[in-house]
Order: C-alpha cells, then sequence, then structure tokens
C-alpha cells in the first residue's frame, strides 16, 4: 500500500494540513524544521492505522473527540481507497460524512501487526533501528532464530523447544547422573535384578540340600543301628549281674520253709488275731489298777476343800459397788478444783460491773443486753467511722491527680514535626531476605570449602585410593554387579574353608582327648587284654593235656604238671588284672578303635581343603584381572563392594556440588544489587554509612534507624493520650468527694439514738462508744462459767454420801468382823473374801466329774477282757498249747513262716521286674553264659561305648537337623517371584521414563528441525537481500554478509570485505553497523508476503557523512521501487543529497 | 451317573507379571503374588467342586524360571488335592521341557504325569474314563506327535489331554501343530488343551477346548482366566464352563471419544468404562489400560496431556476402588480430516505446515533413529526391544505433541 495523501484534520497543532505523496515517487523526503511536526506526522501515521491510543499527547490544541486524520491510499493491485480516523474505542474508521464504515478495508492490510511491531519494524527512528538491529543479532548470537523470531509462532515454538530441552533433560542425557530420574530408575532396576538373582533357588542348590539331608540321615540311621547293638549287649550283662544275688536268695528261702513245714495251716488273720487278744489281756489288767490308785487320791482331795456360802450369795451386790469405786475416787479429787473455779468467775464478773460502774457481778447479769442489740451499736459505729475515713480518701486522691495533671502539661514538649516511619518500613521490607541471603552465601561458601576438603579427603580415604575425585572420575572401575558376583564366589570359597578348618579343629581336639585318654589308661602299667586271656587259657588247656597225655611216666609227670602249675599261675594274674582293672581295658580297647576312625576323616578333610586352597588362588587370580583396567590393586570384594559405593557416593557428591556452585553464583550477584538498593534506602533516612560494613551489619543499621524513627513518632503519640486521660480522672475524683461528704452528715444526725442501749449520753464520741462495747462483749463468757460450776459441786457431794451408806449395810450383814474399817477399805476385804470361796467351789465341781468318768471307763475295760479271753480259748485248742508262754513261742514260729512266705513271693515279683518279664529258668540259663567276676569289667566298657555312640548321635542328629531345616528354607524359596515383580515394575518405570524421554526429546528435536527449515527457507534469502542491500549501502566496501560459526556452534553474522577479511557486527563502525541494520530491516520487510505496509524513517541518517547519507538513501529509493518509502529529516542537505539520486524521482515534502 | 472334573492349562507359576509402572505397595503386592493365589484358587475350587480329577494340560512352569521353590510350591499345593483324595493327570507343555525346576519334584502319588516317550492311556474304571495323553520331551516335538495317540476305548469317556497350538492361527507359537478335523478323527469326547492363552470352546462336536492360562500376566491377556469345569452326565459331557480363578485382573477398554465435545464428556465416558470394568472384575485388583479412539479435536490436546491425564485417571481410578490401577493411557485418536482454515493473517506462518515439513525430513528420521539409540544404549539389554519398536509412531507423536503444546500455549494451558 501506499499513502497518496495524508490529511491532519485536528491533529497535535495541525488543523486541516494536508501532506501530498507522489504517487510515482521511489522516495518521499519529508522536511521540516525542528517543532515542525515532523513526530506528530509519525504518530498520525500510527494512529490512522492502528486507531488512536487511548492515552494521547495530541489533543492539546483541539478536543479529544475531534481529533481527525485521514488518508488516501493506493493498494499494490491498484485499488484506491480513502478513509478518516477519530478518537474512540469503537467504530473509529469514518466517510467523508463522519459517518462509521461498515467494513475495516484497513484489517486485512495491517493483519496481525500491532502498533508497537509496526514501530520496530515499519516505522523507524535511528535509536529504534540500531535497538533492534542489537536485538536481531543478540540472544547468544542465534542468529537464524533470531531473525526468525519475528514470527510469534515460532518464538511460541523455540520457547517450546527450551522448555521441553529442559524436561527432557531431567529425565535422561547420556552422562549418567543420580539427578535424572532414568537413572535412579536404572538403579532400582539393577537392584531388583539383583535381588532376583539372590532370591532365586536354583536346582544345583536345592539338589545340595537334598544330598546333604541323605547323608546326614544314613549317617544317623549307622549310628542308631550301632547303637541297639551295644545297648542290647550292655543290657544283657546288667541284667545278668543284677539277678544273680535275687536268684540265690530264693533257693535259701525255699529251704527255710522246709524247717518250718510241722506247724498246722493256719490262716494268717486267725494268728493275728490271737496274737492281738493275749496283748490285749495284758493291757487291760494293767489298766484297772491305774484306775484303782487314781480314785483313792480324789477322794482325799475333795475333804480337804473350804467353802464361805452366804457371801457367795451376796457376791453380785459387792462387785457392783467395786465398780462404783473408781467413779467416787475420782468426785473427791475433783471437788476443790471445781469449787476454786467458780470463785474465780465470780470475781471477773465484779470487775466487769465495776467498769461499767455497776454494783456487783448479780446487777450486772441482770443488765446484759441482747447479742441482736450490740450489732446493731456495732454498725452503727463503723457506718459512721467508714463514711468519714473515705471523706479523707477522696480528698486526697483529688489534690493528687490535679498535681500529675499540671506535670504532665508542663512537660509536653511544644510541638515538633514529626515523620510518619510507615512508608519507610514497607520500603525496608523488601529488604528483609538479604540478612539470611547474604548469611546462607557465607555459610554456602564455608560449605563448599569445606565439602571439596571432605570429599578430597573421602577420596584420599578409600583404600586403595586413586587420590583426588577427579582421578577417581577418570579410572574405568568395574561393574557393581561383577564385583557381587566375585564377593559371592570368595563368600562361598571362605565359608567352606572355615568349615573345613573347624573341622579339622575339631578332629584335632577329638584325636589329642584319645590320645590323653590312651596315655592315662596305659599309666598305671600294661593294660591286660580278654585276647591275652584267651591266649593265656588255650595254653593252660594245653598244659593240662599234655600232663593227662604223661601220667603214666613219673618224670615227665613233675615237668608237665609244673608247666601246669604256671599256665595256671598266668591265666589268674591275668582273670585277676582284667577283675581289678575292667574298666580300664575297656576304655583302652574303645579309644584305640576310635582313634583309627578320626585318623580317616582328617586325611579325607585335608585333601578338601587343600582343594579349596587352590580354588581360592584362581579366584584371587582373576579378581586382580578385573581391576587391572583401573590399575588399581584391590582388597578382598566385600571391601570392594563397599568401596566402589563410596567411590560412588564421592563422583555424586562431586558433581552435586558443580551443580550448587552455579546457584552459589546467583545469589552473590543478587546481594550485591541489593547491597546498592539498601545503601540508597539508608541514605535517605540521612544515616551515615560506612562501606565496609557486612550486608547484615547495614541492613541492621537501617533497620535501626527505622526503629529510631518509629520509636520518636510514638512516644509523640502516647504523651497526647496520657494528658487526656489525667483530665478525665481529675473530674471522676471531684464528684466522689461531693459523695462521700453526703455520707457523713447522715451519719452524724443519727448517732444518739444509735448508742443508747450501751447507757452512754447523748454526745458520747465514737472512742467512748467503742469502749463501752468491748466491756460488754466480755461479760458472757466468765456468765456462763460461774453458773455451771456451781451446778457440778451439788452433784458430787450428793453422790459421795450414798455410796457410803450402801457399804456399811453389807459389813453388817457379811462380815461384822470388818466394822472397824473404813468404807473403802471393807470393800476391798469383802472381795478378796467372796474370790476365794468361788475358786473352792469350782475346784470341787471338777473333781466330782472325773471319778465319774473313771467309773465308766472301767466298765468298758471288764467287758473287753470277757471278748479276749474267748479268743484264747479257740489259739489253744488249735495250737495245742497249754500255758501263754507255750501259746506266745507257737505264734512266734508261726509268724516265722508267714515272713519266710512273704519274702520269697517278694523275691520272685522281684526278680520278674529286675530279670525285664524273663522267667527264672531263663535268667538261670542267661547267667549261666557269664563269668560274675569278669561282669563289672565288661559292663564298665560296655557303657563306655554306649555313651560315646550317644554323643555321635546327638552330633549327628544335630547335622541333620540343620540340613533339614537349610532344605525346607530353600523349598519354601525365598519370594523370588515377588523379586522378579519388584523388576517387572522397576522395568516398567524404566520404560515409562524413556517414553516420557522420547516424546520430548524427540518433539524437542521437531522443533529445532522446524526453526532449522524455516530458517533455510526465510532466514536465507533475508541474508541474501541484505547482503546485496549492504554492499550497496557500503558502496561495496563490504561485499556481502557471511555466516560464521562461533565455538559453540551458534551461527553469527559476519561482514566480508573486498580483500575477504570477516569483520563481525562488533568490529564494525558505528556508521557501518546502522548500515547493516538498514539493510536487515528492509530486507526482512521485503520478504513479507503481505500487502507491503510504507517504510517510514525518522531521522535516520543523522550520524552518516555527506557519502555514506547519499549511498543510504539509494539504497532506500531502490526499496521504494516497490514499496513506498517515506524518510523525515530536518537536514535540508538530506533532501538536496536525495534530489541528486539519478534514475530515481525524488519527492520532498516540506511540512 | 454324574461328576465333574477341572481342565486347566498354562499355569506358569511365578512367571513374573508384567510391570504396571505403579507405586502403590498394595496393588503391587496383589499383583505380584496373583500367579500363585490363582493356582491356590484352582486347587481350592477343585475340592469345592467335589471334582473327580483335576487335568493340567501342559506349561505348569515356565521354561526360563530358574527358583526350584515354585516347584515345591505346585508340589505342596497337589498334596492338598491328594488330602482331598482327588488325583490329578498332567501332560507337560513345551515350557515345562525346557524347564529345569519340574524335573524331580516330590509329587504326591495321586499325581500322574504322562510320559513323554510314548502316548499313554490311563483308564479310571469307577468312572468309565479313558484318558490319553502324552508330554512333550524336549521344548519342541516332531510331527508325529498327535498321530502317536491311541485308538478310543469303546465303553469309556475317552478324554485326550495335549498341548498344541492347533493350525498355530491363535497367534501362540506353533507346537505339536494340528488341525481340527485331525483331533476329531479320534472320536474321543474331550480334547482337553493347553497351551493358548485364551481361553475358548474350539469345537463342541466333540468338545477340543482351551481353558487359557489361569493367571493375565500382561495387558494383552485381559478378561476372567481361570479353568473349565466340565459336567459329565450317564457318559454325556453336559456341560464346560469358565471357572474364573485369576486373583488379579488385566483389562482394556477402548474408548471411543470421537462424539464427545470437551474433556470433560470424555473424562465422563473413560469413569463409565472403568466402573464397567470394576463389576466384571468382582473385586479383583484391577489394571485397566485405556485407549482412547477416533476422530477428534481434542487428539492434540490429549497428546499433549498425556501424562497428566493419565495421572488424573489413576486418581479416579483409586476412587472407585484401592486396588484399581489405570496402567497405561493410549491415545490412538487421530486429528478430524481439516478443511483447510482460512488464515486471517495473510503472512501468518503455517507452523502445522512447517513442522509436518520438518518431520518428513530424512534428517529427522536419523535424529529419531540417534535418539534412540543413546537411551537404547544405558538400558538394561532385556528392555532394548520395547522402544524401538514403537519408534515409527514417534515422529507422529511428537509432532502432535508439539502442535498440541502449542495450541495449549495460545490457550495459556500451563
Amino acid at each position: 500500500m501506499k499513502i497518496e495523501r495524508l490529511h491532519l484534520e485536528r491533529y497535535g497543532a495541525f488543523t486541516n494540513r494536508v501532506l501530498e505523496f507522489q504517487p510515482d515517487a521511489r522516495l518521499h523526503v519529508v522536511l521540516g524544521a525542528n517543532e515542525a511536526g515532523k513526530t506528530s506526522t509519525l504518530q498520525a501515521i500510527g494512529d490512522l492505522l492502528f486507531g488512536f491510543e487511548r492515552r494521547t499527547s495530541y489533543d492539546f490544541q483541539h478536543e479529544q473527540k475531534s481529533l481527525r486524520v485521514g488518508a488516501q491510499i493506493r493498494l499494490a493491485d491498484g485499488a484506491v481507497f480513502s478513509i478518516r480516523r477519530r478518537k474512540g474505542d469503537k467504530n473509529t474508521l469514518l466517510d467523508a460524512e463522519d459517518k462509521p464504515l461498515a467494513d475495516d478495508p484497513l484489517a486485512p492490510l495491517v493483519g496481525s501487526l500491532t502498533r508497537e511491531t509496526f514501530f520496530a519494524e515499519f516505522g523507524l527512528t535511528s535509536a529504534a533501528l540500531r535497538a533492534g538491529g542489537f536485538d536481531l543479532l543478540k540472544a547468544g548470537g542465534r542468529l537464524a532464530e533470531t531473525l526468525a523470531a519475528s514470527s510469534a509462532q515460532l518464538s511460541a515454538l523455540m520457547r517450546l523447544r527450551a522448555r521441553l530441552t529442559e524436561e527432557a533433560d531431567g529425565l535422561f542425557g547420556p552422562r549418567r547422573s543420580a539427578g535424572k530420574a532414568f537413572y535412579a530408575a536404572l538403579d532400582r532396576h539393577e537392584e531388583a535384578e539383583k535381588r532376583l538373582r539372590d532370591a532365586i533357588v536354583t536346582a544345583d542348590a536345592f539338589a545340595a540340600a537334598e544330598r546333604a539331608v541323605a547323608e546326614a540321615e544314613a549317617q544317623r540311621k549307622t549310628l542308631d543301628h550301632e547303637h541297639h547293638e551295644l545297648s542290647r549287649d550292655l543290657h544283657r550283662r546288667e541284667r545278668a549281674r543284677r539277678v544273680w544275688k535275687k536268684l540265690d536268695q530264693l533257693r535259701r528261702l525255699r529251704g527255710e520253709l522246709v524247717q518250718l513245714a510241722d506247724l498246722p495251716p493256719v490262716a494268717r488273720e486267725a494268728a493275728k488275731e490271737w496274737r492281738e487278744a493275749l496283748q490285749l489281756r495284758t493291757t487291760i489288767e494293767d489298766e484297772l489298777a491305774r484306775q484303782q490308785i487314781e480314785e483313792m487320791d480324789a477322794a482325799e482331795e475333795i475333804a480337804a476343800l473350804k467353802i464361805d456360802s452366804p457371801l457367795v450369795e451376796m457376791a453380785a451386790e459387792i462387785d457392783a459397788l467395786r465398780e462404783r469405786l473408781g467413779e467416787i475416787r475420782k468426785a473427791e479429787s475433783d471437788l476443790p478444783k471445781r469449787r476454786e473455779a467458780a470463785r474465780v468467775a465470780r470475781e471477773q464478773l465484779d470487775a466487769l460491773a465495776r467498769r461499767l460502774g455497776l454494783v456487783d457481778a448479780d446487777a450486772l447479769i441482770a443488765r446484759q443486753p441482747s447479742d441482736a442489740t450490740i450489732g446493731g451499736v456495732e454498725a452503727a459505729i463503723e457506718a459512721r467511722s467508714d463514711a468519714e475515713k473515705r471523706l479523707l480518701a477522696e480528698q486526697e486522691k483529688a489534690a493528687e491527680t490535679e498535681r500529675r495533671l499540671q506535670e504532665l502539661e508542663q512537660s509536653r514538649a511544644p510541638g515538633e514535626a514529626l515523620v510518619d516511619p510507615a512508608p519507610f518500613r514497607q520500603r525496608l521490607a523488601a529488604f528483609a531476605d538479604l540478612p539470611s541471603e547474604a548469611d546462607r552465601a557465607r555459610r554456602d561458601r564455608l560449605a563448599f570449602d569445606h565439602a571439596e576438603s571432605e570429599l578430597l579427603k573421602d577420596a584420599q580415604r578409600l583404600d586403595p585410593t586413586p587420590g583426588t575425585p577427579e582421578a577417581l572420575a577418570s579410572l574405568a572401575l568395574p561393574e557393581g554387579a561383577q564385583i557381587e558376583e566375585f564377593r559371592r564366589r570368595f563368600e562361598i570359597l571362605q565359608d567352606a574353608e572355615q568349615r573345613e578348618t573347624q573341622e579339622l579343629e575339631r578332629l584335632a581336639i577329638s584325636f589329642a582327648e584319645i590320645e590323653e585318654e590312651l596315655r592315662v589308661l596305659s599309666q598305671a602299667g600294661e593294660v591286660k587284654t580278654r585276647e591275652q586271656l584267651s591266649v593265656a587259657r588255650r595254653e593252660r588247656d594245653a598244659a593240662m593235656t599234655h600232663l593227662s597225655q604223661q601220667l603214666d611216666d613219673v618224670s615227665a609227670r613233675r615237668d608237665a604238671f609244673e608247666r601246669l602249675e604256671t599256665a595256671n599261675r598266668n591265666v589268674d594274674t591275668i582273670t585277676n588284672a582284667l577283675l581289678d582293672d575292667g574298666a580300664r581295658a575297656a576304655g583302652y580297647a574303645n579309644a584305640i578303635e576310635r582313634r583309627e576312625k578320626l585318623r580317616q576323616e582328617r586325611a579325607s578333610r585335608e585333601q578338601a581343603r587343600k582343594e579349596g586352597k587352590r580354588r581360592r588362588q584362581e579366584a584371587s587370580l582373576d579378581w586382580r584381572r578385573l581391576w587391572s583396567a583401573s590399575g588399581l590393586e584391590p582388597r578382598l570384594p566385600a571391601h570392594m563392594a563397599q568401596w566402589i559405593d563410596d567411590a560412588r557416593e564421592i563422583l555424586q557428591k562431586r558433581r552435586h556440588m558443580q551443580d550448587a556452585k552455579l546457584g552459589f553464583a546467583a545469589l552473590t550477584q543478587k546481594i550485591e544489587e541489593n547491597r546498592a538498593a539498601l545503601t540508597a534506602f539508608v541514605n535517605k533516612l540521612d544515616e551515615a554509612i560506612d562501606p565496609a560494613l557486612p550486608t547484615e551489619a547495614l541492613y541492621r543499621q537501617a533497620r535501626a534507624a527505622l526503629e529510631r524513627l518509629e520509636a520518636g513518632w510514638s512516644a509523640a503519640q502516647g504523651a497526647a493520650a496520657r494528658i487526656e486521660s489525667a483530665r478525665l480522672e481529675l473530674a471522676r475524683a471531684r464528684r466522689q468527694q461531693e459523695i462521700a461528704q453526703s455520707k457523713v452528715e447522715t451519719a452524724r444526725a443519727d448517732w444518739p439514738e444509735a448508742i443508747a442501749p450501751l447507757g452512754l449520753r447523748e454526745g458520747a464520741s465514737l472512742t467512748e462508744a467503742r469502749a463501752a462495747l468491748a466491756v460488754w462483749r466480755a461479760v458472757p463468757a466468765p456468765r456462763l462459767a460461774l453458773l455451771s460450776e456451781r451446778h457440778r459441786v451439788e452433784t458430787m457431794e450428793t453422790d459421795i454420801a450414798s455410796f457410803e451408806a450402801a457399804v456399811d449395810r453389807l459389813v453388817a450383814e457379811a462380815a461384822p468382823d470388818l466394822d472397824s474399817l473404813l468404807q473403802r477399805d471393807a470393800l476391798m476385804a469383802l472381795g478378796k473374801r467372796l474370790t476365794e470361796s468361788k475358786a473352792a467351789l469350782t475346784k470341787r465341781t471338777t473333781l466330782e466329774e472325773k471319778q465319774q468318768r473313771r467309773e465308766e471307763a472301767r466298765v468298758k475295760l471288764l467287758r473287753r477282757g470277757d471278748g479276749a479271753a474267748k479268743l484264747l480259748d479257740s489259739a489253744y485248742a488249735a495250737l495245742g498249747a497249754a500255758d501263754p508262754i507255750a501259746l506266745r513261742a507257737r505264734l512266734d514260729r508261726l509268724n516265722l513262716r508267714f515272713e519266710c512266705e512273704s519274702a520269697l513271693s517278694a523275691a520272685q515279683r522281684d526278680l520278674v521286674e529286675s530279670g525285664d518279664g524273663l522267667d527264672e529258668a531263663a535268667l538261670h540259663e542267661e547267667q549261666a553264659g557269664f563269668d560274675f567276676d569278669a561282669l563289672p569289667g565288661e559292663i564298665e566298657r560296655a557303657g563306655i561305648a554306649v555313651k560315646n555312640m550317644i554323643d555321635d548321635i546327638a552330633l549327628a542328629e544335630t547335622r541333620l537337623h540343620e540340613a533339614r531345616r537349610a532344605r525346607d528354607a530353600l523349598a519354601k524359596g525365598r519370594d523370588a517371584a515377588g523379586a522378579a515383580s519388584e523388576k517387572a515394575e522397576a522395568a516398567a518405570e524404566l520404560l515409562e521414563v524413556s517414553r516420557r524421554w522420547l516424546r520430548r526429546a524427540a518433539a524437542a528435536k521437531l522443533a529445532s528441525s522446524a526453526i532449522e527449515r524455516h530458517r533455510r527457507t526465510t532466514a536465507d534469502p533475508l541474508i541474501a537481500r541484505a547482503s546485496d542491500l549492504f554492499a550497496a549501502a557500503t558502496d561495496g566496501a563490504f561485499q556481502t554478509l557471511g555466516v560464521d560459526y562461533d565455538k559453540a556452534d551458534a551461527p553469527t553474522l559476519v561482514g566480508l570485505r573486498e580483500n575477504g577479511q570477516r569483520v563481525d557486527v562488533e568490529g564494525m563502525s558505528e556508521g557501518t553497523r546502522d548500515q547493516l541494520f538498514l539493510a536487515l530491516r528492509l530486507a526482512l520487510l521485503e520478504l513479507r508476503k503481505a500487502e507491503p505496509l510504507p517504510f517510514i524513517g525518522d531521522d535516520l541518517l543523522a550520524s552518516f557523512d555527506e557519502e555514506r547519507t547519499r549511498r543510504v538513501l539509494e539504497l532506500i529509493a531502490q526499496f521504494g521501487r516497490e514499496r513506498q518509502a517515506i524518510l523525515f529529516t530536518h537536514h535540508r542537505h538530506v533532501a538536496d543529497i536525495a534530489a541528486q539520486i539519478v534514475d530515481a524521482k525524488i519527492d520532498v515534502v516540506r511540512l | 451317573m454324574a461328576f465333574t472334573f477341572i481342565h486347566a492349562a498354562d499355569l506358569h507359576i511365578d512367571s513374573p507379571l508384567a510391570g504396571l509402572g505403579c507405586k502403590d505397595p498394595l496393588v503391587r503386592e496383589r499383583f505380584a503374588h496373583a500367579g500363585r493365589r490363582a493356582v491356590e484358587n484352582l486347587v481350592s475350587e477343585t475340592i469345592v467342586a467335589k471334582a473327580a480329577f483335576l487335568l493340567i494340560c501342559g506349561d505348569i512352569f515356565d521354561g526360563e524360571w530358574r527358583d526350584v521353590s515354585t516347584g515345591h510350591f505346585f508340589a505342596r499345593e497337589l498334596g492338598r488335592l491328594e488330602r482331598a483324595g482327588i488325583p490329578t493327570f498332567i501332560v507337560n507343555g513345551n515350557h515345562d521341557a525346557a524347564s529345569q525346576i519340574g524335573k524331580s519334584l516330590p509329587y504326591p502319588e495321586s499325581a500322574r504325569v504322562f510320559s513323554s516317550r510314548v502316548a499313554q492311556t490311563i483308564t479310571i474304571d469307577a468312572l468309565r474314563v479313558a484318558l490319553h495323553g502324552r508330554s512333550f520331551g524336549q521344548r519342541l516335538v516332531g510331527g508325529n506327535f498327535l498321530a502317536s495317540y491311541p485308538a478310543r476305548r469303546e465303553g469309556f469317556l475317552n478324554i485326550g489331554l495335549l498341548h498344541t497350538a492347533l493350525d498355530g492361527s491363535r497367534g501362540h507359537e506353533s507346537y505339536a501343530p494340528c488341525t481340527h478335523e485331525e483331533l476329531k478323527r479320534f472320536g474321543y469326547d474331550y480334547w482337553a488343551l493347553g497351551h493358548v492363552h485364551a481361553a475358548e470352546i474350539v469345537s463342541r462336536d466333540p468338545y477340543i477346548v482351551y481353558p487359557g492360562n489361569i493367571q493375565g500376566r500382561h495387558a494383552r491377556e485381559t478378561g476372567a482366566k481361570g479353568a473349565m469345569r466340565v459336567t459329565v452326565e450317564e457318559g454325556r459331557i453336559v456341560d464346560v464352563t469358565l471357572l474364573a480363578l485369576d486373583a488379579a485382573r488385566w483389562a482394556r477398554a477402548p474408548v471411543d471419544v470421537a462424539p464427545c465435545r470437551d474433556e470433560a464428556e470424555v473424562v465422563t465416558r473413560i469413569e463409565a468404562a472403568m466402573r464397567a470394568e470394576l463389576e466384571r472384575s468382582e473385586g479383583r485388583p484391577v489394571a485397566l489400560r485405556i485407549t482412547l479412539q477416533g476422530a477428534t479435536p481434542l487428539h492434540r490436546r490429549f497428546v499433549a496431556q498425556r501424562e497428566t491425564l493419565e495421572e488424573d485417571l489413576r486418581a479416579i481410578g483409586f476412587r472407585h476402588a484401592e486396588d484399581f490401577w489405570v496402567e497405561s493411557l493410549k491415545i490412538e485418536t487421530c486429528a478430524p480430516t481439516e478443511k483447510a482454515i482460512a488464515l486471517d493473517e495473510a503472512d501468518a506462518l503455517d507452523v502445522e505446515a512447517l513442522i509436518a515439513g520438518a518431520a518428513a525430513e530424512p534428517e529427522f528420521s536419523q535424529a529419531l533413529a540417534e535418539l534412540l539409540a543413546s537411551i537404547t544404549e544405558k538400558s538394561p539389554r532385556e528392555l532394548r526391544g520395547a522402544p524401538t519398536s514403537e519408534a515409527s509412531a514417534l515422529a507422529d507423536e511428537a509432532r502432535d505433541l508439539l502442535l498440541g503444546l502449542l495450541a495449549g500455549q495460545e490457550r495459556g494451558d500451563s
């Protein structure tokens, strides 16, 4: 589009001003002096195209609503239209008659342009050109994008790409980093995989466990069998020894019973009854004799007893009087005290009566007023006293308040102007975080130093140490899984070795024990064995045979006999040794057997240990090989597993620290900026500042200044409030004083009537009334005492008299011989006599009862004696005894027979128990196979063997139990399925992170590609066109523009001189740079596809010399071939130079 | 005489389920041990149903699984059946043949495993039942495998136990291939098959039945899983019903969002699908894969906000049940075929065309391949295939993500 005519109807200083632009001109130079309205005209074009701004500064001459700017516009296709614009919110486009236009003919021309972009791209001042130019080139030198940034969508795309790239970087990157989600998930996956590996129970592991169980079971079974055999043998020998003597006893008892066979058969019960009857009769006879003696003694005792009967009859009366005796004694002792108390009370009352002006106590008691009356008088006294005191207090208070008010008024300083601190407070609040940030920065710096040195220490502490963390980072370290594998391999080997060593140690101990056992056994000389005995017996038998063969030859007979004798002695010696030394021999034989077994076991264990050692060396070699790439000499795998964890931690810390340092730098910069602002603030508070102060101190100083300001302000506010309150208090005190005055007067009027009951005169004072009242209050206590003591004395005297009369009467009746004694002593004597008589009476009754019981017992004894006699008669007949002595002898033999019979059956029972249920014959048969003398030794030997066997069985049982437990644990499993599921979860997470990253990374990549594509299709033509324009503008000093790439591969723009020298933008002179910016700007405008808008420059050429001005004008004129170019200037020479441009029509418009 | 028996296959005990991508320990635990729970359910149901016997047609164990305690678990479960007086008949499948753990397990006497050398017939005279079967001796068996099966036993109910992929058309690797007609020629009454993980009654005359696997293991093994309960009356099969025995359920819900006008309507539709799945699961934990389908102008928005939407749906899932887990959200929608939108700015950049052009450049494909390679290189070996398989969709997804986010920026989405 081209503006053919601009009509400034009412705009700024213009009224109805028309600027005509020649349609065929290539360049319109609008020439106007300063203040002629160049800028107004430029703004008017903006307002025409985009509408007036809400706040316009061009209404200083015309009213806002009358502002009008209009134009005649020709489009590229030749169409022409006119429009006018008014200021307003809507329908601001008008036709010639001021009617709103139905359609907006400008909308398709302007498109998405705004006023701001218009003035940045089309309507330029030299400053805007330069700013725009730098804008194009800055942003990290990313020329392609920056150029493309003229499109809003591409900017959005770039922002999006940045966001996606950032998000993607948080998820994954080629360098391993714990902060990236991918690697965290990868760690979890590796961990889960390791757990799964550990959890799986392999077939081999399980088969090994089963084999171990089977072996342990087999061993256990063998031992059980051996144990069974040994125990059975031991058992038989023990049984034989056990029953040997019992069988003998049976034989003996049977012999004794034969001796007692002459007695008749009698039942045990009958014999027992006869024996008891015999015994009973003897007992009864003894008992009867004893009773007779007791009877005679009792009769003598009864005759000796003395009893006073009349006295016993009066017992109740005497006891009653004795009970009263204590009471009477107390009354006699109390009586004088009571009489003295009555006297004292009377004297007190007399004294009180005198103080009140009365005659004596009785008169006083008669005039005593009631308690209510005394209370009334007291109240009246108190009322009058209170009212007077109150009045005095109120008067003092009023005076005090008045004095304080005067003081406050005097102390108020003459009105000084104070500053309200509120706005300062708000400003200071903006710096609230500064001290903590400064503190944080300091701490961070210390923390970094510390962390760095710690990290170095950590790295050096590693054993083996790689040196610095940096050196560590560069090492090629093996994977954790490999180390883990080696750790397990070493662990298994070590376990095996340890097991073998323990077994060998155990064997060595057992071996030593056996050796010691053998040594101890051999200490007491050579041990005889059963084998030796067998040999000696064979020799003896041979000697015997030899002798029998030589019986016919006398001399040979002698030799043979001697030989037999020797052989016999030898047999005896060995037998004796075996008998004496049975246990030792048994132990010796057993120990030798066990030693042989241990030897075999030891040989096989040693072989296993050697094999273990070999495998361990092999593993060590592999282990070193694994680490050879890192150049480190590895310790044991368990150590190195920890080492690699520690090393990873160090590396991770190192990465974290590098990240944190960046944050620290940002913080430091922020603090510096804030400090500058705070310094300005403190200056405003009129405070002197020490520039060396730390930031916190500076902040504290600012705060202290503010607090001082605030303190002054609040002190002034407080003083005013206190004066006001003092005034109010004074008024209140005066009111209270008046009230007190009126109360005093009322009390004085009521006085005479109130004190009348005290018997005082009308004009008595407060003090007199109080004294009289105090006397009357003292009367009641002594009055009450006097009356009560009088009554008690009378009662006591009556009691004593009645007691003495009763005693006199008793003495007269029961014991006239006591008449001469005092009443109390007589009563005591009577009591004593009564007690004696009562005791005698009781004793007699007891003796009589005993006599009765003895009689009954005698009758019973006689009856029992008759029964026993009958039984004894049948005994004499049955046993053929003539007298008790013969009977007793027969009964004793009978008893002996019973005992033998019992012993026999008990011995038989015992034999059944001891013989384990075998019958007597079987036991005899078994016994025949043993030599009783050798039995203890044999039993001892077998016992030791069984005990050793039991120990072996216990050991085997423990092994079996452990093997089974291990096998069952494996069969139950270690939740491998759970571990597998964990791994699957970790894999899912890893995949999800991968997908998330891929989506973002791919989208970011696509955004980059799109931007790049845009650059290729759009930006490159731009640079080509700008090159031409720039070459023209510099008259060939620069031939073309090129794109260089900086260190970060970012494209940067350079100018190429004729000689091939490349000059970057910073290296160009200011004028050249402006030419470059203009060339870029014009090229950009040319590449717009939409309806071209006019290019308007405002004093663009101010910095150029004539030559350069000419070339730029030529350039703009060249641009003006297709589009409208308008140049505002106040330099006449610009217009002149423009006019010299050949083959281009230049239109100079004067303003 | 009437009785029932249970036909199961493909237990794959302790074969790990696919990861859920779930951090909730409750849900994870329930899925982790679902496989064993399902086997326990099988045994308990068999006992409760007072079944006459149990058939297991192969793949009790997973070929690669090496933990022998799995075998002991199975032996213990068989022990429960023995105590209940129920015999078990087993043919080994290709996985069992490859597995190390099934080799020498202490099975109880009531569990009989068919020989792998020859096909055998075992009769249960009291029920007049003849079982014919043969185990896999190795991972692959020869073509004459089926041919070795014995002839029908007259007067008996004849049941064939066979681990086979049939004609291989069911998407499983072709083991012991054979056809429907070949099976029919044997004259058996019931072919108890194993190997294919989806339950199917292939034929009713004779019955040729896959019970499917007993527990779904990933999002492609959806719906109720279990074993067949077969009812026999007077020597004839009268009913074959699937018993659901799985202890956790995988499900897929395709949701057509074409008619939805906005996201709220989409969420409402998804919630309805979730409720339906929850009801079907009968109290089991559920892992649901939701797939949005249909042409919708919201397509790019879904792509751009997929992760947020997925999180929202998971929260909704937990609102329905403590173990209702949205396994993933798949976006298979497409943008509607657009009528060319007249650009209101004559020279506005056609970003969409620009991005489409960039996406079509071979350099971009190259860049994608590099991205894939860079992350694949760091991934554990066994996971490397997964992202690569999705590579073709990545370019489209990147484009839709960019455009969706751009549109979101204009709308002012965060």
